[in-house]
């Protein structure tokens, strides 16, 4: 009788832990989306640095081992390109130079220096001369990288209002 | 909206929790007496998931919550289908896993202080090779594979610890832009040690580390000459190791139709499709089916014995499960700001994925079946603690020194956000 008893309960228990299963797992894929859309918000994990916008690697070419297609950077208070070590995006090629340039955040809003680089910065292909502002969906080309500038719609926002 | 997203990974646990007490309780009313092990094994592991997520988010809180969740339900549905197996087993798997929790906080520790781990390739070739070297001077043999040795009464098998190792010596190799010349020592040293574990009869680590080599070195060459070449060399040695290594030939025959002798070479095989089949989408029932009948149920098996008592359904979310631990390795890994880093959490991810795929994929008569673990599943004590250490050393990729106040600016931009949303 017992027997028949656990059959029952262990046959009708079958369908609680699909359900407890799919529960976790819905939960958790839900949980991953939401964390991305606050990081892409620039709300990134808790202890990270606030950033104003992502400077993505739209294209690389080869021969630079620091830098790849697809890398995204946050854009934090002040991002310094070049190629030795102690600066925030390196780029290892001989063209770029040392200090090449910087992008900085003043006011919320996104600037981009040239700091006297041999071959130059391009914004939207013309040559940066003198600090100029950078706004959603503006291609920065150094050396061998292109950049492409992306801030999100509720960083945006925030802006304006 | 920190308070919202909170609230998704605590459902996550309490999920989890309610699962595992479930399972448990359910095994303490098979027997006639109430089985207050079954009970006290409910409580224990349940609190022990409590106290390591505690720990967890208040201690570490730059690591991925997702991940462990993950390994907590994936290790409770192998608690239980252990104790249901062998209440024994279950009881030391649960000590593994704590082992395990333990060594992967004390990682997640020690990588806030270490730079500079990527200095050292010889040190970590040498001490590779020669933990891969030690079963064979003082080893035992079990399950067809000499890749065991005896510490003070428990047996270790050094190939799941030299994983690490073999990740870290590669990336250490591999994080700079190297000239073919340059990359010989690397060659060599993976070359030595798939050798090695050939000679070991071990080979679905072999398979395992290889294929781990070959991400690791395409994600960072981009040069598919390299992956072309190692692949028709593997492809060349394997087809040579096919006709003259006779137990290769054994597994071979026995994926391609193990009923031709399925009361021997297709016997594990065999076992494992019948309760695959037997147990159907929604599985026998806990306790109701007969996995025991399973060739090493507990331990390479233990996905076919989980198909037939929770059911297939489940069996495919367990899948489900792997994938977005490994994806979630990915992601990390291309959020990392040095290629060093990025090639770790690669490496684990791989290693992690493809160990899972080699023995899931055995045990469905997907590839032809070699003898690995179930990543946090199986029981096992090296398995388990040194899977711990990969997703370890995977985590420790997003810890960098902690930033120095601007909390509050975050949580306001935080606030903002939720209400646009």
């Amino acid at each position: 009788m017992r027997g028949d008893l656990y059959e029952v309960t262990a046959l009708s228990s079958r369908y609680i832990f699909i359900i407890l299963i799919y529960i976790i797992l819905y939960r958790t894929i839900k949980g991953i989306k939401m964390e991305y859309a606050l990081a892409a918000a620039g709300v990134a994990k808790p202890s990270m640095e606030p950033s104003y916008g992502i400077l993505s690697v739209v294209e690389c070419l080869d021969g630079v081992s620091t830098i790849w297609a697809g890398m995204e950077f946050p854009i934090k208070e002040r991002n310094t390109i070049g190629r030795s070590r102690d600066n925030y995006i390196i780029i290892d090629r001989d063209d770029v130079s040392k200090q090449h340039a910087v992008v900085y955040v003043e006011d919320k809003k996104i600037y981009i220096e040239d700091m006297h680089s041999k071959n130059g910065t391009f914004v939207n292909g013309k040559r940066v001369r003198k600090v100029t502002r950078i706004r959603d969906g503006d291609s920065i080309a150094i050396g061998p990288v292109m950049f492409m500038v992306k801030i999100p719609a509720a960083i945006k926002n925030q802006e304006i209002g | 909206m920190t308070y919202r997203a909170r609230g998704r990974a605590w459902d996550v646990l309490t999920a989890i929790i309610i699962f595992n007490l479930a399972g448990f309780i359910l095994l303490a009313f098979k027997s006639s007496p109430i089985d207050d092990q079954a009970l006290h094994m409910a409580i224990f592991t349940s609190a022990v998931y409590v106290i390591s997520y505690i720990i967890m988010i208040s201690f570490f809180k730059q690591c991925d919550k997702y991940i462990t969740l993950l390994i907590f339900a994936l290790s409770s549905i192998g608690f239980i289908m252990l104790y249901r197996l062998d209440a024994q087993t279950a009881i030391r798997q649960v000590q593994w896993f704590m082992l395990g929790i333990s060594a992967f906080f004390v990682i997640l520790i020690l990588s806030r202080y270490m730079r500079g781990l990527d200095r050292y390739f010889y040190i970590y070739a040498v001490v590779s090779v020669a933990l891969l070297l030690l079963p064979m001077l003082i080893g035992t043999i079990r399950g067809g594979a000499k890749n065991w040795i005896e510490v003070g009464g428990y047996t270790v098998q050094p190939s799941e610890f030299v994983k690490l190792l073999f990740i870290l010596a590669t990336a250490s190799i591999l994080k700079e832009k190297r000239s073919m010349k340059e990359l010989l020592p690397l060659m060599a040293f993976a070359a030595i040690c798939m050798g090695i574990l050939v000679l070991e009869n071990d080979l679905g680590t072999m398979v395992i580390y290889f294929a781990v080599f070959v991400i690791m070195l395409y994600v960072a060459t981009s040069n598919i000459i390299y992956v072309l070449g190692s692949l028709i060399t593997a492809g060349a040695v394997g087809y040579v190791a096919y006709l003259t290594l006779g137990h290769v030939r054994t597994r071979v025959e026995a994926w391609l139709n193990p009923w031709a002798d399925a009361t021997d070479r297709g016997y594990q095989i065999v076992q494992s499709l019948i309760a695959i089949g037997s147990g159907g989408w929604l599985g026998s029932g806990l306790g109701l089916g007969q996995p025991y009948i399973i060739p090493a149920a507990k331990t390479d098996f233990i996905f076919a014995a989980i198909a037939e008592e929770f059911g297939i359904l489940i069996a495919v979310a367990i899948i489900a499960m792997y994938f977005i631990l490994i994806y979630r390795g990915m992601k990390m890994a291309l959020s990392a700001n040095d290629p060093f880093n990025a090639l770790i959490a690669i490496g684990a991810a791989a290693t992690l994925g493809f160990q899972t795929f080699v023995i899931i994929g055995g045990v469905i008569k997907l590839i032809p079946l070699t003898g690995v673990t179930l990543p946090f599943v199986s029981y096992g004590g090296s398995s388990m603690v040194a899977s711990f250490m990969l997703v370890g050393i995977m985590q420790s990729t997003v810890i960098q020194p902690k930033p120095s106040g601007e909390v509050y600016e975050k949580e306001i931009i935080g606030e903002r956000y939720s209400e646009s949303y």
